[in-house]
């Protein structure tokens, strides 16, 4: 209309744009009724060919209105007109003349070409928008980052989608460092996307229908997948286009004018097309990733408006992507913190229980020394005087029944002074590497919170021990703690687990070298006066119940190495 | 006459051992104390052989026995306690026997005659 209104210079414009003319008409009279049999332009001065072009083309329907006026009924016709570059609309309103002697009509012609675009366009935007406000509410029920991936590339390419016919995600690290190649979409081939769309054609089906078909597994494009996790952009300058994009933030359509390097080449081999939308995912302020769609089968060209919903449909997935993975990150750190609660839970009942077997092991020492001293006095004058007495005399049997009755007290104090005896054992098969980190964690938690440093060779990590295990942990927990006293804290002692022989050995260090630590470990044996070396005198008890020892050794060429011997459950 | 140092801080041990010893043909002399077995030796008095008990005040049998045997003192050296525990103690390892105290003493006088053949 723009064309026409150039030049019509004395022409009428008018709003909406349009053109005023005036018809004359050819008719004739027949039956006290006018019939228009054609009509010429009168009024323009100038040559307007295209409107000419457009009334003569539509000629019928302008004859139509022309008579329709002229008998008295106002008429507005729609035009088609269609010539070699494209199709346009146009809407001819028709009104009579008065002061004619021919019967003449005032015309009015307004291009409707670029309304009836903007309807279409509108509709297809409208349904655009649809299509995304599903997506998002799909977003809205899943927190898991594949199935919000799937929506996403789901949304880019199903054919009421975006209309794209793959759709690629590439998501960034942690550290922004790179891009991966996640999730892709889309066929293969020709023939795969022919068939394809002709099953899709049998069977339409919604977006909702196609989230479901592929939430349950189905439709999975495995070809096109090996594709896209093949690829890994470090996002750097010199990485080829995504990674340029990506770092600029910005959305574009790449095309062979993209080609900077052999890497931006080798990228466009990979995908097998000339042109990608590509649309940064951020988040937050944070690159998320990317997402690359192409049109691969029908070659149609991407243009701006493509790349314009793609972007508004970005800025929902990052958030979508985000929050994802702000939801695992947040998962990830309450299985940490409940794990640990059990761990603390578990580290104070253990603690507790070898506390309580420590303290009847500190009993049963005393009760040995207290009462085997006592003991061994009066058995042994009972002893004494049995052989001192005559046989006939009445005492002796007085004698014996002391001598007697002291030795079955020993008997049984030899029973309960093994801490190990006295306690109801629950012996079974434990892990060692299990029983040593309840021990680590008995030992750092409260207001400790620095475990040692356990290292355990391949041989003994899953190597069992039949013992007791709240007694272990008790004389685990002696030992530890006393190495941790001496190395001035629990974070300088380090465990280092071998096997040898039959047998794991546990040598504890406090990583200082030429110090005195094993020395100093050993001198603290054979104290008793105080409570710590008390608790290490009944450790050493349990251990020896177990088969095991304290001693010092060499590990990896270092001589004077304190070390932990328990022997290994072999199955008998 | 082989003599036997009995170093223990009970009278009642002390008193018992004496007799059964001396009864056995040895020549006995008990101290209470480490303190008092150490001056026993600084002051070269004889001991063919020292039962040792492990507990007692201030200076332990342990104790005793280290500074024996860093005085290169080689006199043979039963430790006899209440105690188990210390069988494996490298410092008890420098005894020449360890016994757990009992009323029947026939172990420990074997152990002794071992040593000391009289």
């Amino acid at each position: 209309m723009d064309t026409i209104i150039e030049k019509a210079d004395t022409a009428t414009i008018a709003d909406p744009p349009g053109i005023y003319f005036i018809l004359e008409s050819k008719y004739s009279n027949k039956n006290k009724a006018i019939h228009i049999d054609d009509f010429e332009i009168k009024t323009l001065n100038h040559d307007l060919p295209m409107v000419s072009d457009i009334l003569h083309n539509c000629s019928e329907e302008v004859i139509k209105a022309v008579s329709e006026t002229i008998n008295g009924r106002g008429a507005a016709k729609k035009l088609i007109f269609e010539s070699q570059e494209n199709t346009s609309y146009y809407e001819l309103h028709c009104f009579p003349q008065d002061n004619s002697n021919s019967p003449t009509v005032g015309c009015f012609l307004i291009d409707r070409s670029f309304q009836e675009f903007e309807k279409k366009r509108k509709k297809y935007r409208i349904h655009e928008l649809g299509l995304i406000s599903q997506a998002v509410r799909a977003f809205a029920e899943t927190r898991n980052l594949s199935e919000i991936l799937r929506i996403i590339l789901l949304a880019v390419t199903a054919g009421h989608g975006l209309g794209f016919n793959r759709g690629f995600i590439l998501l960034s690290d942690d550290s922004r460092d790179c891009l991966w190649g996640c999730m892709a979409t889309g066929p293969s081939s020709p023939k795969e996307a022919g068939e394809i769309w002709n099953d899709l054609s049998k069977n339409p089906m919604t977006f909702d229908e196609v989230l479901r078909l592929y939430k349950n597994g189905g439709g999975q494009d495995a070809q096109i997948n090996k594709l896209i996790t093949s690829i890994k952009i470090p996002l750097s300058e010199s990485a080829g286009f995504i990674a340029r994009a990506a770092m600029e933030r910005r959305s574009v359509i790449i095309g062979p004018e993209s080609i900077e390097n052999d890497n931006d080449r080798e990228l466009c081999d990979k995908f097998g097309v000339e042109h990608l939308a590509l649309v940064p995912l951020i988040s937050s302020d944070l690159l998320q990733g990317v997402i690359l769609a192409d049109n691969v089968i029908t070659k149609r060209p991407i243009t701006d408006a493509d790349l314009n919903i793609l972007e508004i449909f970005a800025r929902y997935a990052s958030d979508a992507i985000e929050n994802s993975r702000l939801y695992g990150k947040l998962e990830h750190q309450v299985s940490l913190m409940k794990e640990a609660n059990e761990k603390i839970i578990r580290s104070r009942e253990n603690l507790v229980r070898a506390e309580k077997l420590s303290s009847i092991g500190k009993m049963a020492l005393k009760v040995a020394h207290e009462v085997r001293n006592p003991l061994t006095i009066i058995g042994g004058y009972a002893n004494l005087g049995l052989r001192k007495i005559s046989p006939d005399d009445d005492s002796r049997k007085i004698l014996d029944v002391i001598s007697k009755e002291v030795g079955r007290i020993e008997n049984t104090l030899n029973r309960f002074s093994s801490v190990v005896s006295m306690n109801e054992k629950n012996e079974d098969k434990y892990s060692l590497a299990e029983i040593i980190r309840e021990t680590l964690g008995m030992l750092s938690s409260g207001s400790n919170l620095t475990s040692p440093e356990l290292k355990l060779a391949p041989d003994v990590r899953d190597s069992r021990v039949f013992v007791d295990k709240g007694l272990f942990h008790q004389a685990l927990m002696a030992l530890l703690r006393e190495a941790a006293r001496l190395a001035n804290g629990v974070r300088n002692i380090s465990l280092n687990v071998i096997r040898f022989e039959n047998s794991a050995m546990i040598f504890i260090d406090d990583g200082q070298t030429n110090s005195k630590f094993a020395e100093n470990f050993y001198s603290g044996l054979r104290k008793r006066n105080e409570d710590r070396y008390q608790d290490m005198a009944v450790a050493l008890e349990i251990l020896q119940h177990y088969g095991g020892d304290i001693g010092i050794g060499s590990l990896q060429g270092i001589h004077g190495m304190l070390y932990v011997e328990i022997p290994l459950w072999e199955g008998k | 006459m082989k003599n036997i140092l009995i170093i223990d801080d009970e009278e009642g041990i002390r008193g018992l051992y004496e007799i059964e010893f001396q009864s056995e043909g040895f020549q006995t002399h008990s101290v209470s104390s480490g303190e008092e077995a150490l001056r026993y030796f600084n002051e070269n008095r004889p001991a063919d052989l020292v039962i040792l008990d492990i507990k007692m005040e201030n200076m332990d049998g342990l104790d005793v026995l280290e500074e024996l045997r860093s005085r290169t003192i080689g006199v043979p050296v039963i430790l006899n306690s209440a105690y188990s525990t210390y069988k494996n103690n490298f410092t008890s390892w420098l005894a020449d026997a360890y016994l757990v105290k009992s009323a029947d003493l026939t172990e420990l006088k074997e152990k002794v005659k071992e040593l000391v053949p009289v």
